[in-house]
């Protein structure tokens, strides 16, 4: 029976002139030798991967503080929470053996019902400013969009020059690629009202990033 | 959707009157040329990213059947599910079908040309679900109940008036006093509209900027989340793609974000830049159950097998219609299709026949613009004189415009006889226009002085011109 994909499949082969089941290796070679043996070009910047990296971030409107370990992060989330706001804490170990203002076990509300979120972040790219999360247990693609504030913790050892050695970075992950891979810079925005950009538009209003520098070797 | 390119003149003539429009076109055009060139002169080698650009595509669309067998088998392996569509039908028939299978009653939608292009909201409504566009622009003109004008502005002809007024009637039954609102308030109220439609969807669906062969993963790339929220709550994610859409791996996909975000709106990379592989894994607090990917033909394999393959490399920025004068004049829906501006001139003829749009590869003069801000350089313009040449083989433009140029082929192709009437015109023409310099009407060219006087020539053909300077360069 010949199925729609077949008939695309022969559609596409009549109109390239080649013959059915060519494998992927001539391909891979003909890639290389037509642009892939050279990296793409990219932004260039002087200056460290964190410090491009903080630099980008704020031009998109978000904000950052450096926190001097992981106890230091609920002291720095707490000025950002209202009276009456929920938290939502991902279950990052990072971030579960911390003393939270608020008891999160007993809380534990959808996060549509939270107004402030806290993830940890996979990776980041300096070229960019961009934050890089992967959905998974750790880290729901919900806290990052749903709450108002999102504050993501970042360890400086995890920005990365560009998207590209992000991914190096991710694919020993077995995991890898998570159903999610979300990278964000800055909070949502639009402007598609007379071209005026509006911060909000569905996501977060806030996004703040924590930076965490790497524990001094023991 | 229904092509109504048939009505350009018409519909380009209404456009030129409505001032609004105007203003609304000007204003978005200045922004959007602006921007790109600020995020190019910042990126020393943007010439050299265009040629990746081109590169990765060309090679990607020269082995398309191998790209798309490998991208089956990965979203398989990532336990997606992958549809063929051959026609605008076929995709229409194949998304209804999962949306009842999945027992959906609302579905939220996030901007697809893809979607546009099979008129996927239209075919949705008859068979009876509540489709909810999601990106604010689009669902600025779902409420207008109008097509998108523009390819990532799709409401970038609606005035902020307009708007208050739009969502004044569909938000609060025309009972609101102020008339004129400010653009936060505007977004705000539409972000609480839609949280409640994200929130109680049942299926998500969205296109897709990118499909990565290596990994089965779908690239969307939006400002405000939209997309992310579309494809996370809802119990079922469906993507649309046409099938030029495929990179061969994650890292030519990182080269195409890089060209597409300063292109499109002079952005270093778009707020969200989200890769998507399969729906929920096993120990993943949120996401899909089911995810589906439709892989859109509708025309896209014949263009494989002649020049308009290049076409297929088209991103979708919209840097060619932000640069386009004709696009500038009388924006996106005197089109008369999904695609506007001139890669919509192209795609359009070819998609829906070249009879039903004659007049849009005429709808250009040619200034090459578009070509120089390609950033898969596609020759456009080229493209364009090649569908005019189609229509005056297939005998589809109009008569006068055939006569004259059969006329003029013929003149043209004996240069003796050309330099004789060139030189009897321009006698002619140069005594009668001596005394006023210009002529406001001419015999045979009502249409070229109906806006503007002909300068009177001078007396002398261009040949006697160049004749003459050779004679005194030598002595």
């Amino acid at each position: 029976m010949s199925s729609a994909r077949e008939r695309i499949l022969g559609k596409v082969r009549r109109g390239l002139g080649v013959p059915a089941s060519r494998g992927p290796a001539a391909a891979h070679a003909a890639r290389e030798q037509a642009y892939a043996a050279a990296a793409s070009p990219r932004q260039p910047w002087d200056g460290d991967s964190v410090d491009r990296f903080c630099q980008r971030f704020e031009a998109w409107a978000g904000t950052w503080q450096r926190v001097p370990d992981a106890s230091a992060i609920p002291a720095a989330v707490q000025p950002l929470l209202a009276e009456g706001d929920a938290l939502a804490v991902a279950a990052h170990p990072l971030l579960q053996q911390l003393d939270w203002p608020q008891d999160l076990a007993r809380e534990h509300r959808h996060p549509a019902d939270c107004q402030l979120a806290v993830s940890v972040a996979d990776a980041a790219i300096a070229e960019t400013g961009t934050l890089v999360l992967c959905s998974g247990p750790q880290s729901p693609t919900t806290l990052e969009l749903l709450p108002e504030t999102h504050v993501v913790v970042l360890r400086t050892e995890t920005i990365l020059p560009d998207m590209e050695a992000v991914w190096r970075h991710l694919q020993p992950d077995p995991a890898f690629p998570a159903r999610s891979i979300n990278a964000i810079s800055g909070p949502s925005r639009t402007a598609d009202v007379e071209q005026t950009i509006q911060l909000g538009a569905h996501g977060p209003r806030r996004l703040h990033v924590l930076l965490l520098a790497p524990d001094p070797a023991p | 959707m229904q092509s109504r390119a048939r009505e350009f003149p018409l519909r380009a003539r209404q456009a030129l009157d409505d001032q609004s429009l105007r203003q609304a076109l000007a204003k978005a055009q200045d922004g959007f040329v602006g921007k790109r060139q600020t995020a190019i002169d910042a990126f020393p080698q943007f010439e050299a990213l265009r040629d990746r650009g081109t590169a990765i595509k060309d090679h990607t669309l020269a082995y398309l059947d191998v790209y798309l067998e490998q991208f089956e088998r990965a979203v398989q392996d990532a336990g997606g599910q992958v549809h063929w569509a051959e026609s605008a039908e076929d995709a229409q028939d194949i998304v209804s079908d999962i949306c009842r299978q999945a027992g959906a009653s609302r579905v939220t939608k996030a901007k697809t040309m893809a979607g546009e292009e099979v008129g996927l909201n239209e075919a949705l409504e008859t068979a009876g679900f509540e489709a909810v566009e999601t990106d604010l622009g689009e669902y600025i003109i779902q409420l207008a109940k109008e097509p998108p004008s523009h390819i990532i502005a799709p409401a970038v002809h609606k005035t902020r008036q307009q708007i208050s007024d739009l969502f004044n009637t569909h938000h609060h039954g025309g009972r609101l006093q102020s008339a004129l609102r400010e653009v936060p308030e505007l977004v705000d109220e539409a972000r609480q509209r839609l949280r409640e439609k994200f929130l109680t969807a049942d299926v998500g669906i969205t296109g897709a900027n990118f499909l990565v062969a290596e990994s089965g993963s779908i690239a969307l790339v939006t400002n405000e989340g939209n997309a992310d929220l579309t494809h996370t709550l809802p119990r079922v994610h469906i993507a649309i793609a046409g099938i030029e859409k495929l990179v061969p791996t994650l890292d030519d996909a990182a080269c195409m974000l890089r060209l597409l975000a300063r292109s499109a709106t002079g952005q270093d990379t778009s707020t969200y830049t989200t890769f998507v592989t399969g729906p929920k894994r096993a120990s993943d607090p949120d996401g899909p159950e089911a995810f589906h990917i439709v892989l859109l033909d509708n025309g896209r394999s014949r263009m494989l097998g002649n020049r308009y393959r290049e076409m297929l490399r088209c991103i979708r920025c919209g840097a060619c219609m932000n640069h386009c004068p004709v696009y500038g004049a009388v924006g996106g829906h005197a089109y008369g299709w999904v695609y506007p501006g001139p890669m919509g001139s192209v795609l359009t003829p070819l998609f829906t026949g070249l009879d039903g749009s004659r007049d849009l590869p005429n709808a250009c003069t040619l200034n090459g613009r578009c070509q120089t801000v390609c950033p898969v350089r596609i020759p456009l313009p080229e493209l364009l004189r090649d569908l005019r040449r189609q229509q005056f083989e297939r005998g589809l433009a109009a008569r006068r415009t055939r006569w004259g140029l059969a006329a003029w082929g013929l003149i043209a192709r004996r240069p003796r006889l050309y330099h004789l009437l060139a030189r009897l015109g321009v006698a002619v023409l140069g005594r009668l226009g001596k005394r006023k310099g210009a002529f406001r009407r001419l015999p045979l060219a009502a249409g070229w002085t109906a806006s503007r006087d002909m300068p009177a020539p001078q007396g002398t053909t261009f040949q006697q011109l160049w004749k003459q300077r050779q004679k005194d360069a030598q002595s």
